[in-house]
C-alpha cells in the first residue's frame, strides 16, 4: 500500500521509509519482531544528544561527534520508552509488534492539549498527518520522567505499525469551540490580577456590555477584547472571502483582525477601543452592515 | 528555495484581503513585478483595512526571492495619510 | 547596451502600454522605456478607473464612444480580466440653480446619440436610498463603465510582451539623437536604442521629452486628490456618481478663476466610484501645484464635505487612505495631443488626456498605431493635432 507522497526529508521535512531504514537508529526487522523496541527516526545530522543520556540501559550511542546520528544497540534496548520524551525533535517511538493478536502498540510523544482519554478511539495518522486507520488509546504516561512531554500509546492493526506515528487532534478545533461568551461567573479567568512588575491591579468599576445578545461584565478602562477573552470568546469575526474565523492577532490596533461591529458601526478595532457601559458588540460577518 | 516553499503556498499573506502566497507569486511571475507597490495594485494585497501593515514585510521577502534581489534593495510600500482609519466626518472639520 | 527597434514608446502608463500593444499586434517591434521600476507610476496609477461617457463632448466624444466599445471585449482579447463593469453613471446636483443646466445637458446628449434620462430628487432617493436629501435632480446614463486601471495597464503590457515588446524599467530617456529631420536613436540611463519612430506617452513629463528636441509641448501637471474608504455594502443602482459641477465649472478655467468659492477654486467636484470590493473612492480635485503629488488638508476637507452632501452616510465611514496624482493637462485648450509633428518627422505625441486617460487608452493605442503604420487614422484626430498651437512662447 502506497502511503508516501513525501519527496523525502530534504524537500519537505518528512522522511521516506528508505531514508529511515538507512538510519543507524532504526532497528532490524528481527528486533522488531521480538518485542517492544525503540525506533529512532532521526536522519538530520545536527548537534543534539539528549537521547544518549536519557536511555537507562545505555542503548543509544551518539559518540564523540555530537552531530552523529544516534545508533541503537538492539540487544540493550528494553523498549521502556524513556527516550521518547527526551527527543526535542519528537523523533523517537517505541513499537511493540507483539502487543496482541493482530494488533501492535505504538508509543509516541504527544504535546497537544487537551490529551486524549485512555480507552478513547482515535484516528491514527502517518508521518504526513494523514489518517491511516483507527486506533485505541491504551496508556498515557505523564510522570516526572517524561518532563512535560507525555507519551501516548495506542493499539492499531499490526500492518500499520511502521507507518502510524501519531493521532489526529479533533478536527473541531477552535472554530467550533464554544465561542459564546460566558457571563459573570468566570470573573477573572484570564485577567492578570497580580502582575510581576505592574503590581496588583485594583478592581475598577464593573460595566455591562452585550456581546451577541449575551450580557457580560467588563472592567472600566479595559479594551473590549480583554472583556471578550475573559468571557471565553476567541472569535471576533468571519472574513468576507473565505469565511474564516479571526480573533486577536497583533493586539496593537494595526492588523484589523479583531474588528467587530460595535453599537452598529462595523470595523471597530476591539483591541484599542475601551469598553463603555451598555456597549453592543456583535460578531462581524464579512464587511458588516453600514451603520 | 522556492521548491521548499512549494507546499506551503496556500497561506494567506494579506490577512485583510485574504490573498494567498500562491496568488502573489503567480502575479509576480506573470507580470514581471519588481516592487511592493506593483504587487499591491495587481493583487490587492495591502489594500485592505490595515493598509499593508501586516503583510508588507512578507511581500518584500517574497519579491526578493522571486526577483533575486536583496530585501534592502526593495522600496517599501508607499505610505500615505491617514496613519490610522479616521471617519470621513473628521476630514470635513479638519483645519 | 545597444538595441535596434521599430518604435520606442516613452512612458509605461496606460497610454504607452496601449500603444505598444496595438503596434505589437501588427508585428511591430517595440521597446517601452519607463523611468520608474514598474508601470502605472504616473496618472495611470492614481485614478478612480471611471469612464463617464455622458461627460464627454465633441471632439473627444467620438473617441470616447469608440474606446468604450473596445473596452467591452478587451479582457477577452488580451487574455486578462480588467474588471470591466458596466455601472453606468449618474450626474446629480445639490443646487436648485443647476436644474436648467441639467435639462440642457439631457438635450445635448440626446442630440449626440447618448441615451440619458432625467430623474427628480425624490425618485432618485427611492431608487438609491444612500443618496442625500440635498440632491435635487440627476441624469443617468448606462454606457459608462469602470475598469481596474492597474489591470488595464498591466494587461496591455502583458499582452504586448507576449507579442515581443520589451519593457525597460529604470530607463529614463536622457537624450534623443536626430539625423537631418528624423530621430535616429534614443539614449536612456543605460541603453542606446536605434529606432524608426518615437512615441511620447510620458504623461506629465511630456514637455521634458519635447525639450530634448527643442519642442515646446504645452502640457503641465494638474493635481487631483482621492480619498479611499473602507468597504461598505454596494449601492443598489448607481456606483458611479458625479457632481453636476462637472457640467458647469470643473472644466472651465475662467469660471474657476472668477469664483469666490474656496471649494471651486481648488477644483473640487464630486466624483464617487464604488469598487466591486465595496470601497468608495472619493474624488475629485483639480489644482496646479507643479509636480507635487502630496495631498493637502484643505482640499481633502472640501472633498469630504462635498461627499457627505451627496451621500450623508459616508460621514461615519472610515477613510483608510488618501493620495494624489498628476494629470497631463494641455493648458492651451484642454484637449489631448495625438499627432505627428513636422520636425522631426518620426516623432508622435500621445498625451494631454487630463482626466480622460483611462477612458481613451484603448482608442489612443489604436489610432496611434494606425498613424505610425498607415499614416492615416480610422477616426479623425485633426482636432488633436500639434499644429493647432502655432508658435508657443
Amino acid at each position: 500500500m502506497k502511503f508516501w507522497t513525501s519527496k523525502g526529508s530534504a524537500a519537505e521535512g518528512i522522511p521516506t521509509p528508505d531514508e529511515l531504514k538507512k538510519s543507524p537508529g532504526y532497528p532490524s526487522l528481527k528486533s522488531l519482531q521480538e518485542g517492544p523496541v525503540a525506533i529512532i527516526e532521526c536522519i538530520e545530522k545536527i548537534p543534539c544528544n539528549p537521547c544518549e543520556t536519557a536511555c537507562p540501559a545505555g542503548a543509544i550511542r551518539i559518540g564523540s561527534s555530537i552531530t552523529n546520528l544516534p545508533a541503537l544497540d538492539e540487544d540493550k534496548c528494553t523498549g521502556c520508552g524513556v527516550c521518547i520524551s527526551s527527543c526535542p525533535g519528537l523523533a523517537i517511538f517505541v513499537v511493540n509488534l507483539n502487543y496482541a493478536n493482530g494488533s501492535a502498540l505504538v508509543s509516541f510523544p504527544f504535546e497537544f492539549v487537551p490529551p486524549p482519554k485512555v480507552g478513547e478511539e482515535v484516528a491514527a495518522v502517518d508521518r504526513e498527518g494523514k489518517e491511516v486507520c483507527k486506533g485505541k488509546v491504551i496508556k498515557i504516561l505523564n510522570k516526572r520522567k517524561q518532563n512535560r512531554t507525555p507519551v501516548v500509546s495506542i493499539s492499531i492493526p499490526k500492518k500499520y505499525a511502521l507507518v502510524v506515528r501519531g493521532i489526529s487532534v479533533n478536527k473541531n478545533g477552535s472554530s467550533k469551540q464554544n465561542n459564546s461568551p460566558k457571563g459573570g461567573n468566570n470573573e477573572n479567568k484570564m485577567r492578570v490580577l497580580d502582575h510581576p512588575i505592574l503590581g496588583r491591579q485594583s478592581p475598577g468599576k464593573t460595566l455591562n456590555i452585550t456581546v451577541d445578545g449575551k450580557k457580560i461584565k467588563a472592567r472600566e478602562g479595559e479594551m473590549i477584547i480583554a472583556a471578550l477573552l475573559n468571557a471565553g470568546t476567541r472569535i471576533n469575526r468571519f472574513t468576507s472571502k473565505y469565511k474564516e474565523p479571526r480573533g486577536l492577532f497583533c493586539g496593537i490596533g494595526q492588523c484589523t483582525d479583531c474588528i467587530m461591529t460595535v453599537n452598529g458601526i462595523p470595523n471597530v478595532r476591539t483591541c484599542v477601543t475601551p469598553v463603555e457601559e451598555g456597549m453592543v458588540v456583535e460578531t462581524q460577518y464579512g464587511r458588516g452592515k453600514w451603520g | 528555495m522556492i521548491e521548499q516553499w512549494g507546499k506551503k503556498v496556500n497561506n494567506a499573506i494579506c490577512r485583510c484581503e485574504e490573498i494567498t502566497e500562491q496568488e502573489i507569486r503567480d502575479a509576480i511571475r506573470k507580470f514581471d513585478l519588481r516592487t511592493v507597490d506593483e504587487v499591491k495594485r495587481l493583487t490587492r494585497a495591502g489594500m485592505g483595512l490595515c493598509q499593508g501593515r501586516t503583510c508588507t514585510p512578507l511581500l518584500t521577502k517574497i519579491i526578493a526571492e522571486e526577483t533575486n534581489k536583496k530585501v534592502s534593495e526593495l522600496l517599501p510600500l508607499s505610505k500615505r495619510p491617514p496613519v490610522r482609519p479616521i471617519k470621513i466626518e473628521f476630514l470635513t472639520t479638519e483645519e | 547596451m545597444n538595441k535596434i527597434v521599430d518604435v520606442v514608446v516613452v512612458g509605461g502608463g496606460v497610454i504607452g502600454s496601449s500603444v505598444a500593444y496595438c503596434l505589437a499586434k501588427k508585428g511591430v517591434k517595440v521597446i517601452v522605456t519607463e523611468k520608474k521600476e514598474g508601470l502605472s507610476f504616473g496618472a495611470s496609477g492614481a485614478n478612480q478607473g471611471g469612464c463617464p461617457l455622458q461627460l464627454f463632448e465633441s471632439p473627444v466624444l467620438e473617441l470616447a464612444r469608440e474606446s468604450l466599445k473596445l473596452y467591452k471585449n478587451l479582457s477577452e482579447e488580451i487574455g486578462y480580466d480588467i474588471e470591466y463593469e458596466n455601472v453606468g453613471s449618474l450626474v446629480c446636483s445639490v443646487d436648485e440653480k443647476q436644474f436648467s443646466d441639467m435639462e440642457k445637458h439631457v438635450q445635448n446628449k440626446r442630440r449626440e446619440g447618448i441615451n440619458v434620462r432625467l430623474i427628480e430628487g425624490h425618485q432618485l432617493r427611492k431608487l438609491e436610498p444612500t443618496l442625500g436629501e440635498d440632491i435635487v435632480v440627476g441624469v443617468e446614463e448606462w454606457d459608462s463603465c469602470t475598469v481596474n486601471p492597474f489591470k488595464v495597464n498591466y494587461g496591455f503590457a502583458y499582452a504586448a510582451r507576449k507579442l515581443g515588446t520589451e519593457f525597460l524599467f529604470s530607463s529614463q530617456v536622457k537624450k534623443i539623437e536626430t539625423d537631418k529631420e528624423r530621430i535616429a536613436s534614443v539614449i536612456t540611463d543605460r541603453e542606446k536604442i536605434k529606432t524608426n519612430f518615437v512615441v511620447n506617452a510620458a504623461g506629465v513629463w511630456t514637455s521634458e521629452i519635447g525639450d530634448m528636441l527643442g519642442l515646446a509641448i504645452p502640457v503641465k501637471p494638474r493635481r487631483g486628490q482621492i480619498i479611499v474608504t473602507e468597504p461598505v455594502p454596494l449601492n443598489k443602482r448607481w456606483r458611479y456618481i458625479l457632481d453636476a459641477d462637472y457640467l458647469t465649472v470643473s472644466f472651465n478655467l475662467e469660471a474657476i478663476e472668477k469664483s469666490k468659492n474656496p471649494r471651486i477654486k481648488l477644483g473640487v467636484a464630486g466624483s464617487y466610484v464604488q469598487e466591486n470590493t465595496g470601497n468608495w473612492t472619493i474624488g475629485s480635485s483639480r489644482d496646479f501645484a507643479g509636480y507635487d503629488n502630496r495631498v493637502t488638508m484643505q482640499t481633502l476637507k472640501h472633498m469630504a464635505k462635498r461627499a457627505t452632501k451627496f451621500m450623508p452616510k459616508l460621514k461615519d465611514v472610515n477613510c483608510v487612505r488618501t493620495f494624489a496624482g498628476l494629470r497631463p493637462f494641455c493648458y492651451i485648450d484642454g484637449l489631448p495631443i495625438l499627432s505627428k509633428i513636422n520636425n522631426p518627422q518620426n516623432f508622435v505625441i500621445a498625451t494631454g488626456h487630463e482626466g480622460e486617460g483611462i477612458t481613451l487608452a484603448p482608442i489612443t493605442g489604436k489610432l496611434i498605431s494606425e498613424l505610425i503604420i498607415e499614416d492615416r487614422t480610422s477616426l479623425s484626430i485633426d482636432a488633436f493635432s500639434f499644429s493647432r498651437f502655432g508658435k508657443i512662447t
